[in-house]
């Protein structure tokens, strides 16, 4: 048993170390490219604080530094909240986008624009604490979401995946309609802004908004990852786990709302993005095993990569225009998701 | 069949009530809107015509053709609908969750950005070919997968390549930079339907229902079964051709006329075989005032919701969509022939 | 003499489906009992409602004198395990790693094994006979295999009382036989109290020391194989006409041969 334990234990090192080079390889890219023409070594000095030049800073501190955070901590999020919801309902094909909580965490948060007239730019006091509310309000949304998702999935009291994924694409369709509605009723300035949010976009990154998730991210984060050794007694059946003593509903539905969490604090601030908490948690198994101690921070390390690649490539291929990340990771994940469901055995 | 007179009784009399319903639509759908117009006004718009009114002009350039389009589309759908039910034995099977209106709008989009200016019947040609293109992918996958054509996974395969479909190509619009013109496609465009457009799209869509109606027979046949089809005899692969032709004639020209509408193909076929019965001969017919109706019913809705504003008549389909479609899964699951 | 189980009024069943009602039952500790019966009588609902999987839908049962309804679900699951009928775990899991999940109950923390852990571990897999294969992964074990190990993890939960829906149900006879042999070790080495639901009513007369008969959720009669393996009682709960005979190796009751009843004959 030992020898088995070392033996993983040793791989998931490696395998962190290398995401972590990864991401910062990813990240250098992404942040020495730009519609701004800067050299690397204006970057490394600007970064450095090397002969500061206001300009550079700009750009650097002001749109691209908070971009890649940003991007880096929606993919942590999802590639956390992929991970629990492919643990609890036991499917490889569990997506917070596909099964609608990103629609309805998405839905809450245009709700919350509307009704606070939100410019998504300024950052005086009143404007920070709306801004600081956005994520509690997607909470409600996604958890509401979770909710008509998981009732009527259910049949005879178990969790029928067929229906939990066609219920999700029902409750995408009624959020996307809803939140759509929303927004055409919002001035024709709020609606530019909404409408390139609602397709998933990092373009309007700032600093406020890494306030506003961060504290959820780290607090749910942490939560997911002490408990996601539940996720490994989580693939056995009902009986199993109540007879070694786990109250099963109860900690089901507490992860459950941790990740319904996580989503809405991503949501919150980048619109829906899909696939990411799909592709992450696979990659994750393929490089760790299955045990969920060390899935869980690698899908969350592979997610931050992800989207961090998926903006850049929006943001050069495109260039001088961006393609909105949501839509480059959907054109990316839905091949991936069609080549999970050839595969699958269910 | 057993329940012939029955289905024989509903069907007519609702055949038979539908002009005067769809008319009454039809004209609240006309005199009523951000400026309301008399029915007298209108009257006149038709038969005596002034260039220099105004009321006359709104009557005959913008919403005689909007519920005309409406009327259309809506009968289109809801019979593409019906026939995708009864070729595939798919209780989910329809133009918006078998990405066979994605397709349309796909390739649509690309003729946009690739070659603009195209005469109209050209792009109605194009949207239909995409129709058939969305369709064979989402169908050639589902045969691809175990146990893929069942319903639920068909659902799931073709949302996700029309989801797909739709991203390439909003960024193709995005990387040419046409992505206004292409939004205006994709979002229904019923307020500012060409009315050119329109008169192709009665001949096209005619031949569509045609084709639909002729195969009548067959269809209700083959949704009985697979196999009872063959043991009766029947010449599937044909049926089949004829029936997707019908499909695709009739959402190529739906979504080139008015951009993508959901939920109108999945859920009228439902509320037509309760009222009418198994029976393809009746269903088609039916579905197609029916469909007629409810659209035409819906985008009256949509100008009074928000008022003055118009809302798009996919939110209002879409209210009334999802709750059945929830409904559905609810009562069906996911066994095959539900 | 402490009783196991002791059950008051109890009835259960399924969301609209009562199956059983007014139940008072003893089980006693340090036996093997089983519960016999037709399809649908009962006996999967009364096992499962003892084990906690199933919630009571009215009435008491005592676990060992205590109110279960007063344990919390961690203490229940230190002294008693069950194992169901067709468990389910991922197949890329090694055998060694599903024995572990058995500590659950036992462990503090969730990373390490404690000594006691890894010895109620060695133990599990040296009476299951699975050490061969400690390190295989669940997928590549057959049926009779994959069974033992589920065994071996309700072992590992270290509990004097073991219930065991249907074990042998999908094994083919030797493989039975073997399950049936590690049961009556337990009990004979351990005292652990077992009790189980078996279809194969010569099985349950060979290897029970008490029986309890089932029939449409009702129990028709308890006592011991002999009094339960003859006539009467087979016709009452089987319907069947058996002829009885005690197997001269293990002196326990056979039914060598039956006959269903017809209409005619009741």
């Amino acid at each position: 048993m030992k020898k088995v334990r070392k033996k993983t234990s040793s791989v998931f090192v490696m395998t962190v170390s290398i995401l972590i080079l990864f991401i910062l390889g990813a990240s250098y890219l992404h942040m020495t490219n730009g519609v701004f023409d800067m050299s690397v070594m204006d970057v490394v000095k600007t970064l450095l604080r090397i002969d500061p030049n206001p300009k550079f800073d700009l750009v650097i501190f002001e749109f691209r530094l908070p971009r890649i955070v940003i991007a880096a901590l929606v993919g942590v999020g999802l590639g956390m909240a992929g991970v629990v919801l492919q643990g609890i309902t036991r499917n490889g094909l569990a997506d917070p986008g596909i099964l609608g909580i990103n629609a309805g965490a998405g839905a809450a948060v245009v709700i919350f624009m509307f009704f606070f007239q939100l410019r998504l730019t300024s950052a005086d006091i009143s404007s920070w604490l709306s801004i600081l509310m956005m994520p509690m309000f997607g909470f409600v949304g996604g958890a509401l979401a979770a909710l008509l998702i998981f009732s009527f999935a259910q049949k005879n009291g178990h969790l029928d995946m067929q229906r939990l994924i066609l219920t999700g694409i029902a409750i995408n369709s009624g959020f996307g309609a809803l939140s759509l509605f929303l927004s055409l009723k919002m001035s024709a300035q709020d609606f530019e802004s909404a409408a390139v949010w609602m397709a998933g976009s990092i373009y309007n990154a700032n600093w406020i908004f890494v306030v506003t998730m961060l504290p959820w991210l780290i607090l749910l984060g942490f939560y997911v990852h002490r408990k996601a050794y539940l996720l490994d007694y989580f693939q056995l059946e009902e009986d199993s786990i109540t007879s070694l003593g786990i109250p099963v509903e109860k900690e089901k539905k507490k992860l459950l709302m941790a990740s319904v969490g996580l989503v809405s604090a991503c949501v919150s601030v980048s619109g829906s993005i899909g696939f990411i908490g799909l592709m992450a948690p696979h990659i994750a198994k393929q490089l760790v095993g299955i045990q969920h101690r060390y899935v869980m921070p690698v899908s969350a390390l592979i997610g931050a990569g992800l989207l961090i690649i998926a903006d850049f490539i929006g943001k050069t291929v495109f260039a001088p225009s961006e393609l909105a990340v949501g839509i480059v990771v959907s054109i990316i994940g839905i091949p991936y998701f069609l080549y999970l469901l050839v595969k699958s055995k269910a | 069949m057993w329940k012939l007179k029955k289905t024989n009784i509903a069907a007519f009399s609702i055949v038979a009530a539908s002009p005067f319903l769809i008319a009454i639509v039809a004209l609240v759908s006309v005199m009523y809107g951000t400026k309301d117009i008399s029915a007298i006004t209108v009257w006149q718009a038709i038969s005596a015509f002034d260039p220099s009114n105004v009321d006359h002009q709104i009557v005959r350039t913008g919403r005689i053709p909007r519920i005309a389009a409406v009327l259309l589309v809506g009968a289109f759908l809801a019979v593409a609908g019906a026939v995708m039910q009864g070729i595939t034995r798919n209780y989910l099977a329809s133009p918006s969750l078998m990405g066979v209106n994605d397709g349309s709008a796909f390739v649509i989009t690309l003729a946009i950005v690739f070659f603009p200016g195209l005469p109209n019947y050209q792009m109605i040609l194009l949207s239909m070919l995409g129709s058939a293109l969305g369709a064979g992918i989402v169908f050639g996958f589902g045969s691809l997968i175990r146990n893929g054509l069942s319903p639920v996974r068909l659902a799931i395969i073709g949302t996700v390549i029309g989801t797909f479909l739709s991203s390439i190509a909003t960024a193709i619009a995005m990387y040419f930079q046409v992505s206004q013109t292409v939004s205006a496609w994709y979002n229904t465009k019923v307020h500012m339907v060409d009315v050119d457009m329109l008169m192709l799209s009665i001949p096209f869509g005619l031949i569509g229902l045609i084709l639909a109606f002729v195969s009548a027979k067959a269809i209700t046949i083959t949704s009985l079964g697979e196999d009872i089809a063959i043991g009766l005899g029947q010449k599937t692969k044909a049926v089949r051709i004829i029936s997707m032709l019908a499909v695709v004639c009739l959402t190529g020209t739906a979504v080139a006329l008015v951009g993508k509408i959901a939920f109108v193909g999945l859920v009228i076929p439902h509320i037509t075989r309760f009222l009418v019965g198994v029976d393809y001969r009746f269903i088609i017919p039916c579905a197609a005032v029916i469909g007629a109706f409810f659209l035409a019913l819906c985008d009256v809705l949509s100008r009074f919701v928000n008022y003055p504003y118009e809302t798009p008549i996919g939110v209002l389909t879409a209210l009334v969509g999802v709750p059945f479609f929830l409904y559905l899964v609810r009562k069906h699951g996911g066994e095959k022939g539900a | 003499m402490q009783t196991a189980f002791r059950m008051e009024n109890l009835s259960s069943g399924y969301e609209q489906v009562r199956v059983f009602e007014g139940l008072n039952l003893t089980i006693e500790d340090g036996k093997i009992t089983t519960i016999i019966g037709p399809n649908g009588c009962g006996k999967s609902t009364l096992l499962k409602t003892i084990g906690r999987i199933l919630k009571k839908q009215q009435g008491t049962v005592y676990l060992q004198d205590q109110n279960m309804q007063n344990l919390s679900t961690k203490e229940i699951a230190k002294k008693l395990a069950i194992l169901s009928q067709t468990p389910i775990a991922p197949g890329q899991l090694k055998v060694e790693e599903l024995i572990a999940y058995g500590r659950y109950p036992h462990r503090n923390n969730v990373n390490r094994l404690t000594k006691k852990d890894e010895e109620m571990i060695e133990w599990a897999l040296t009476v299951t006979n699975t050490n061969d294969y400690r390190n295989r992964e669940l997928g590549q074990l057959s049926g009779g295999q994959r069974q033992r190990v589920w065994l071996a993890m309700a072992l590992a939960q270290e509990t004097n009382i073991l219930l065991l829906d249907e074990p042998t149900t999908y094994l083919d006879m030797a493989h039975q036989l073997e399950v049936l042999e590690i049961v009556k070790n337990l009990n004979a080495q351990h005292s652990c109290t077992i009790v189980m639901v078996l279809h194969d009513i010569n099985h349950a007369a060979r290897y029970s020391d008490h029986l309890i008969a089932m029939r449409q959720g009702v129990v028709m009669k308890t006592g011991t194989p002999q009094e339960i393996l003859c006539a009467d009682v087979m016709r009452e709960v089987f319907n069947i006409n058996a002829r009885i005979m005690e197997d001269p190796v293990t002196k326990t009751p056979v039914c060598y041969g039956y006959d269903v009843l017809k209409e005619v004959d009741k």
